[in-house]
């Protein structure tokens, strides 16, 4: 046990695909399916950055169904890094990222590193959005991806993003 | 003969071949314009109206040509995927009626889960007892080691079975995994197992144990906001969380955990913050940041002290019992000595309860032990008063007691209540001002001043025998009678020079019972008008509640009245007209506001 670890927060709302981008992303998960009384479920990764492992401990943290229920923000302390999943195809995909980016950062530091993940691509390769102005209220964001757990596009290079900023 | 046919023909099928040929005409028009979808939609609202009337009139036959589809495509469609789109309708709808079925129809639900459950609880029962067995089986076999000598004589002398001891044994809580964990993020700092055996993935079971942790937690402050999830039980293993600074100790342990390993799990715990709280702090999964070694090193401490306890797994063989029989004098000696030690140790401790119990105190959380000959007894109990009365009877006994008590006590609240009901009864009837006063939790004070001493006694005397068992402190003063008149001249309200000296004793008294308000009352002689007599008893005491004003009584301490008639006391209001013209005093409670 003398890797590195990390926790990796990924938050978005109900069926975004947070499970599906973890199971492409991960090939041991402690359970597939949430534990529905606590709402998340937590998968390991070991990956190599720069000859040195990495193991990331990824909380995928059970969006809420609607509005009204609460997200147990207790999950989210102490990360080392968050990846706010968005699905292309949800009306107000700004607005929800802006009110995950907020959660996330009313119980963490503000340099902690963020990725926003633009998930289902496979469904509308042509979409595209600019959210430019998240990006540049939110400084910690470093980049976004057009992800898609089907295609496993941009997933692999998403979290090494991540785990590089991370280690830095 | 073709006209008369054609005739015929007329008078007998014009209107329909009209008709017909109308038909042929929209249809050939139809179908010169190649136009499908006009067709199409033509023939869809017929179709329409031909399913609905059908439906509504031989619903039965609709039935069973739609049925087998359903079936078929119900089946592939819960076969084919596991996360169908069926599933997400219908889930929600199962659970609801499934609780609604358990609400309302619990007894048929239990009847039908029973056989289910119950061969679940007693194969689990069987296994537990079976593990059991095994234990006591081996510690049965192992009949020559120094533990079972000791455990037969310490059956023999308290009248206690082997197999009782056996089993005691068995159940010693024993430390199997240690995790030191970040308590913000979860992340495990290290892990230590006995005999090295290590588990798989311990970083997610801490990440797992913090998940659940935080989520119990949370949800408890919502309702209960001092507490904190200490233990989670599975089987017969416990898992004992003790937080502290920025991290947490997760202590796997097998059998049931005492006092004494609580505490000890505590100081571990408490020696790690103590000299590595900066880097477990900071800490953010870089392992090289940490001090593994000397932390592992105070933690390795909790596997260590409990093995004392633990019988371990010496099998003699038969060359060793012959070595065993050829010492035997030793151990015994030295289980003999042990088993002294321990007995004085429980002698004692029984002696120390019998003596709480025989006072009737009710302690909470309390605990009890001997280490190094000095035995401590830990816990809780409602007032100061029983704290003190604790220490009191425990004051010769040779015991090291650390015993705190709850600020807030119900029967202090009770105290309060009865004191309240006497005092108001007591107050109302002598016309007294009498207060009290708790201080902590056994002391009361009783304060004021009263008319009489009758009374006084009266009220020391219940008081002292309702609450015998606290400390009572009376303050009680007896009010000095106010005989003394100021006595003025025929048709005067002048005072007198010489009753200076009455009017400064007058304004004494009124500062020290300042509970209590001087009355003056006025009085005339019975000669005179009575609206005359009225007045200047007036003037009489205005006069005189003024003068005492002067004097610094608070003028709301001062209630006049005034008669245009001598003072009752007077016996030949005709001969004792001189006694008659004056001013009297009293003492009266002043009205609570």
């Amino acid at each position: 046990m003398s890797k590195k670890q990390k926790k990796v927060i990924l938050i978005g709302n109900f069926s975004v695909g947070k499970t599906s981008l973890i199971r492409r992303f991960v090939e041991n998960s402690f359970s597939d399916e949430y534990i529905s009384t606590i709402g998340m479920k937590i998968s390991k990764k070991e990956i190599k950055i720069n000859d040195e492992i990495l193991l990331l401990l990824i909380w995928d943290i059970e969006g809420a169904v609607d509005k009204v229920k609460r997200v147990n923000k207790t999950y989210m302390r102490g990360a080392n890094g968050v990846i706010i999943v968005a699905d292309i195809f949800s009306s107000d995909i700004k607005d929800d990222i802006i009110s995950h980016l907020d959660d996330f950062y009313s119980v963490n530091k503000d340099n902690i590193p963020a990725i926003i993940a633009l998930n289902k691509i496979d469904k509308n390769r042509d979409f595209t959005i600019n959210i430019e102005d998240i990006l540049s209220n939110y400084p910690m964001i470093l980049d976004k991806f057009y992800t898609s757990a089907k295609d496993s596009l941009n997933v692999e290079e998403m979290f090494k993003l991540l785990s590089k900023e991370m280690l830095k | 003969m073709d006209k008369d046919f054609e005739k015929l023909r007329k008078l007998l099928v014009n209107k329909e071949i009209e008709q017909l040929d109308n038909i042929i005409l929209r249809v050939q028009k139809i179908e010169n314009h190649h136009k499908k979808d006009i067709l199409i939609e033509h023939l869809s609202t017929l179709i329409t109206e031909i399913l609905s009337k059908n439906i509504k009139n031989n619903p039965q036959q609709i039935y069973s040509i739609v049925h087998p589809f359903v079936i078929k495509g119900l089946k592939e469609e819960l076969t084919n995927s596991s996360n169908s789109e069926i599933s997400k309708v219908l889930a929600p709808l199962i659970s609801s009626s499934m609780k609604e079925q358990v609400h309302e129809q619990k007894d048929s639900i239990v009847d039908a889960l029973y056989p289910i459950m119950g061969n679940m609880i007693s194969k689990y029962v069987t296994n537990a007892f079976k593990e059991m067995m095994v234990d006591v089986n081996h510690k049965l076999q192992d009949t020559l080691s120094s533990q079972t000598i000791k455990r037969k004589i310490k059956s023999k002398i308290y009248n206690i079975s082997e197999a009782e001891l056996i089993l005691k044994e068995s159940n010693i809580a024993k430390v199997k995994s240690i995790f030191l964990i970040h308590k913000e993020s979860g992340m495990l700092i290290l892990d230590i197992h006995r005999d090295n055996n290590e588990i798989d993935e311990p970083e997610m079971v801490a990440s797992m144990l913090s998940a659940i942790k935080s989520f119990i937690n949370d949800w408890i402050s919502n309702h209960d906001k001092m507490s904190e999830v200490s233990e989670i039980e599975y089987g017969n293993s416990s898992i004992i969380i003790e937080s502290a600074g920025s991290s947490y100790l997760a202590v796997v342990m097998d059998g049931k955990i005492d006092f004494k390993m609580q505490e000890q799990i505590s100081l571990t715990l408490t020696k790690i913050v103590l000299n590595h709280s900066a880097q477990i702090a900071n800490y953010d999964g870089d392992p090289d940041t940490i001090e593994k070694e000397k932390i592992i090193s105070i933690l390795s401490t909790l596997f260590i002290t409990k093995d004392k306890d633990i019988p371990t797994d010496n099998k003699f063989p038969i060359l060793s019992t012959i070595i065993l029989l050829f010492f035997l004098l030793t151990p015994i000696l030295w289980n003999g000595y042990s088993y002294y030690q321990e007995y004085l140790i429980e002698k004692k401790e029984s002696s120390i309860l019998s003596i709480i119990k025989k006072d009737k105190i009710k302690i909470y959380d309390f605990k009890i032990k001997t280490l190094k000959n000095t035995t401590y007894i830990d816990g809780m109990v409602l007032t100061k008063f029983d704290k003190n009365r604790l220490y009191k009877i425990l004051s010769n006994v040779d015991v090291v007691t650390n015993i705190s008590y709850v600020d807030y006590s119900p029967i202090n609240k009770y105290i309060q209540l009865q004191l309240n009901k006497i005092l108001l009864d007591f107050n109302s009837k002598y016309s007294s001002n009498i207060e009290y006063n708790i201080s902590g939790d056994n002391d009361i004070y009783i304060k004021g001043a009263i008319i009489n001493s009758v009374a006084k006694d009266k009220l020391t005397q219940y008081i002292s025998k309702i609450f015998k068992d606290y400390n009572i402190n009376f303050d009680i003063n007896i009010l000095p009678k106010l005989k003394e008149r100021i006595y003025f001249d025929i048709s005067s309200s002048e005072i007198k020079e010489k009753y200076n000296k009455l009017l400064d004793n007058i304004s004494r008294l009124s500062n020290i019972h300042n509970s209590y308000n001087i009355k003056i009352t006025g009085y005339t002689d019975i000669l005179g008008s009575s609206i005359f007599n009225t007045n200047l008893s007036s003037k009489r005491a205005n006069t005189v509640k003024d003068a005492l004003i002067k004097r610094g009584i608070n003028k709301n301490s001062i209630i006049i009245t005034n008669l245009a008639t001598p003072p009752k006391d007077i016996s030949d209001v005709s001969k004792e007209r001189e006694l008659s013209r004056c001013v009297g005093f009293n003492w009266e409670m002043k009205s609570s506001e």
